[in-house]
């Protein structure tokens, strides 16, 4: 009877440490760090060489009139970026995440994360802390825990103001995920100047009208087609003029 | 109204601020008149033309042109009268063919060949095509004439049109004026201050004097009780004294250096001559003083 | 009536086209535009290029600014800005002299005594002047899109405008234009009216376009001025409503405002108008 006892015991024993080490998805990876996350992110990108997109954009924003936009946008790893248009175009900073990893990585420092289901998927919300006073105090970003893609980004801090970015993602030539739209919404403050020491009331007055901005209020949408992606940009490309070099 | 008047004024008076420059002023031209318009300097005459013409409204008073008011139908009143005020100015930077081309559609159109007529007429075929810049004074005068007939006139108003030409033009407007009213029938309102012009060619005058009729009337009525005083160069002197001494008819005779002044009525002045001629006295020359200058000296009390 | 009034306008035509002075506007714009043109593309840190930068910067942090934000368009509508005093002042050169320039050259003394009314005289010279308005204009607008273009290209078009970032679609900008010109030519009309008048009142050309261009560029200032007795004087004076061809570059068009403006610019022209034939029909020619 003692023997039976005995082996009964090793056998619930030994099914719970299975089950403790065994990998059942979201429970697992509940315990991944934010760093761990930002770097799933990283790897999923990482097959990415470059790419050409066409962009479609709308712009409602207040003080802002501008048709309908398409622009080509040319992306090479790890941080080039060329933007062409016909016409005049405003493209988003915030709205052309490129390489998120980089990005994040460059200027962001996480600082935790937890799970949320997010429009009935699997995400994990990091909060991140930035690293230059000019990208905003801090920032909170979504990703969803099957193509490690962003989906939101919530930047606070920015300027006095908010910027939320959504993106949804795609399947391209069927095997890259990669952006198909996103929604920027801006809602920042006018900029105002700072009172100066000694300076009297009338005379801040008259320099806060003539030097206060506009409220950035609005949203860009931006859809993202035809892709080409691993054609072998050359760097020339990313040297032409109307370009944007610098990932931000 | 009497059809043969084609330009009369009633009462006419033009006054800039308080001065009256022309008063009361009543004119009567028939016609076929030559009609002299007299005046000493700043007497009104281009003022008084000018209001004829439209340039001026008159203060009050009443225009008439072949019936018609000047005042209340001015395009009937012009529709038949040229005229030429003080010196004619033109577009200096056209041509004068074009310049007779402007003004031809302004009296309701001329045709080509009507300004070419007018041009023939004063001599300036040659000069059409050139800029009026170009033109000297007397061609430009010329071309004032030629613009005043343009529209087939009844009645040419001439402002001191010899104004500035050389004898020899003088002379050519003037025969102008007698061909314009004999052969053409054309009536002539003509001022000028060249008293012996008006002498040669009217037919009735006016005289004014500081804006107001002086008198009006035949040129011929007006002069012909007048003495007219002639200067004789005569050989034997003495002789054709003693000789016109005896005439009843010669009012007075008085030698100046070595020419005879004689005083007698202008219509014996003929008389005179054959008097002289049957005596065998050599008349050299006979210059009349001007019984015009003496009327309107006398008129205007400038003697 | 209609046939001798377009025999009149020919003559007067003829007559204005025939002096040299006409051709003064003509040939300031044919020679000054290519030239500030080619200043503007040597110099692209000042002028409508910064203007256009200018335009743009506060959107800088937040965007990033692609294509050409600066051409042909932005050129042609930085040389619009002439309209307020130069383009003002070559109508005034020619519709001063339209009375007082015939009455210091005495070719009234040959006209006038013509069976030709002094109502349909004075009615031919405004319409000469508004015909020469006309072809000023258009051959502004010819030369700064033609030369602008060809220097600087075309595309959408960016509003230069202080609180407010513009685009238009290029099909719709050469529309806007085509309005911003038309809305010039009223508004030029009104100037031209104005020294026409003048014209009727002096003896020479001199006073009615010096007259002009003080009462122009004394409204315009007064117009500019933040003062509340100038305010108040503002609605009364007509280049308050010369802005049109600044509207027509609004989005939206202000129809109502523009409707407005037009309305007002078409009273003040039909009064100097009136003023000019009153004038003129008593006037003595004793020059």
């Amino acid at each position: 009877m003692k023997q039976h006892c005995y082996w009964a015991t090793v056998c619930i024993l030994a099914l719970f440490a299975l089950g403790v080490n065994a990998n059942f998805g979201f429970g697992e990876d509940s315990r991944l760090s934010a760093k761990d996350i930002l770097k799933r992110v990283q790897e999923s990108f990482e097959e990415i060489e470059d790419y050409t997109v066409t962009l479609d954009e709308t712009i409602k924003m207040e003080g802002v009139k501008v048709p309908k936009r398409e622009a080509k946008l040319y992306y090479k790893k790890p941080n080039k970026v060329h933007i062409e248009s016909k016409d005049i175009a405003f493209i988003p900073r915030g709205g052309i995440v490129i390489n998120p990893s980089y990005y994040l990585k460059e200027h962001f420092k996480p600082l935790g994360v937890e799970d949320e289901i997010l429009e009935g998927v699997n995400t994990y919300k990091l909060t991140l802390t930035s690293k230059e006073a000019s990208l905003g105090e801090k920032a909170v970003l979504w990703v969803e825990s099957k193509h490690w893609s962003p989906k939101k980004m919530e930047i606070t801090g920015w300027e006095g103001g908010t910027v939320l970015v959504q993106m949804e993602h795609a399947m391209v030539e069927g095997k890259y995920w990669l952006p198909k739209s996103t929604l920027v919404e801006l809602n920042i403050p006018p900029r105002t100047p700072k009172r100066r020491i000694f300076e009297s009331a009338d005379d801040f007055d008259a320099r806060k009208e003539r030097l206060s901005g506009r409220p950035r209020k609005g949203t860009v949408s931006i859809s993202f087609r035809d892709y080409k992606v691993n054609t072998g940009l050359s760097d020339e490309i990313f040297e032409r003029k109307n370009d944007h070099s610098g990932n931000r | 109204m009497n059809s043969d008047i084609v330009l009369r004024t009633q009462g006419l008076s033009k006054r800039f601020g308080r001065r009256f420059v022309i008063n009361d002023l009543n004119l009567e031209v028939y016609r076929g008149d030559v009609f002299g318009f007299l005046g000493p300097n700043a007497a009104g005459k281009s003022i008084t033309i000018r209001m004829l013409l439209g340039l001026v409204k008159p203060t009050s008073g009443e225009i008439e042109l072949f019936g018609h008011s000047l005042q209340k139908s001015p395009k009937k009143a012009l529709a038949k009268i040229g005229g030429i005020v003080e010196k004619p100015d033109f577009y200096l930077y056209l041509s004068a063919r074009r310049n007779l081309e402007i003004l031809g559609a302004l009296s309701g159109g001329v045709n080509k060949e009507k300004n070419a007529q007018v041009l023939a007429l004063v001599g300036l075929t040659d000069r059409a095509k050139d800029k009026v810049k170009t033109f000297s004074h007397g061609m430009k005068q010329r071309l004032g004439i030629a613009q005043a007939l343009l529209s087939d006139p009844d009645l040419v108003v001439f402002d001191e049109p010899t104004s500035g030409l050389d004898p020899q033009g003088m002379k050519e407007v003037r025969e102008l004026i007698v061909r314009l009213s004999q052969e053409q029938g054309i009536t002539v309102f003509l001022s000028s201050h060249l008293l012996h012009e008006i002498e040669q060619v009217a037919t009735r005058m006016a005289i004014i004097n500081r804006g107001e009729l002086m008198v009006q009337g035949d040129v011929k009525k007006l002069l012909g009780g007048l003495e007219d005083a002639v200067l004789l160069r005569v050989a034997p002197l003495e002789r054709a004294a003693d000789l016109l001494r005896k005439q009843t008819w010669i009012s007075s005779i008085s030698v100046n250096g070595d020419s005879l002044k004689v005083t007698l009525p202008h219509s014996l002045v003929p008389r005179m001559n054959a008097l002289l001629v049957e005596n065998r006295i050599e008349v050299s020359a006979m210059v009349p003083r001007r019984l015009l200058e003496d009327y309107f000296l006398s008129i205007t009390g400038e003697a | 009536m209609g046939l001798k009034m377009l025999k009149l306008i020919h003559i007067e035509n003829i007559k204005t086209f025939g002096k040299w002075r006409t051709g003064i506007g003509f040939a300031a714009i044919g020679v000054l535009l290519p030239l500030i043109m080619i200043a503007m593309g040597l110099d692209m840190r000042h002028g409508p290029a910064a203007l256009a930068e200018r335009t743009v910067r506060g959107l800088r942090e937040d965007f990033l600014v692609v294509g050409s934000i600066f051409n042909g368009f932005s050129a042609a509508y930085i040389v619009m800005n002439s309209l307020w005093v130069h383009i003002p002042f070559l109508i005034a050169l020619v519709a001063g002299d339209q009375v007082a320039g015939e009455g210091a050259a005495g070719t009234f003394r040959i006209t006038l005594i013509r069976p030709v009314s002094r109502t349909q005289v004075i009615t031919a010279k405004l319409a000469t002047t508004f015909l020469y308005t006309v072809f000023l204009i258009l051959f502004l607008a010819l030369l700064s899109l033609g030369f602008g273009i060809a220097f600087f290209g075309r595309g959408d078009f960016l509003v230069p405008r202080p609180k407010e970032i513009l685009v238009l679609l290029e099909a719709e900008t050469w529309l806007r234009f085509g309005l911003a010109y038309l809305l010039a030519i009223w508004a030029m009309w009104t100037v031209a009216s104005l020294a026409l008048f003048l014209s009727t009142l002096a003896e020479n050309s001199l006073g009615p376009v010096i007259g002009t261009m003080a009462i122009v560029i004394a409204s315009l200032i007064i117009s500019k001025m933040p003062f509340e007795l100038f305010k108040m004087i503002r609605p009364f004076l007509f280049t308050t409503y010369m802005d049109g061809w600044l509207k027509a570059f609004q989005d939206p068009v202000p129809w109502q405002h523009i409707a407005t403006s037009t309305l007002y610019l078409g009273i003040y022209t039909l009064s100097f108008f009136l003023l000019s034939l009153l004038v003129f029909n008593r006037k003595d020619i004793l020059s």
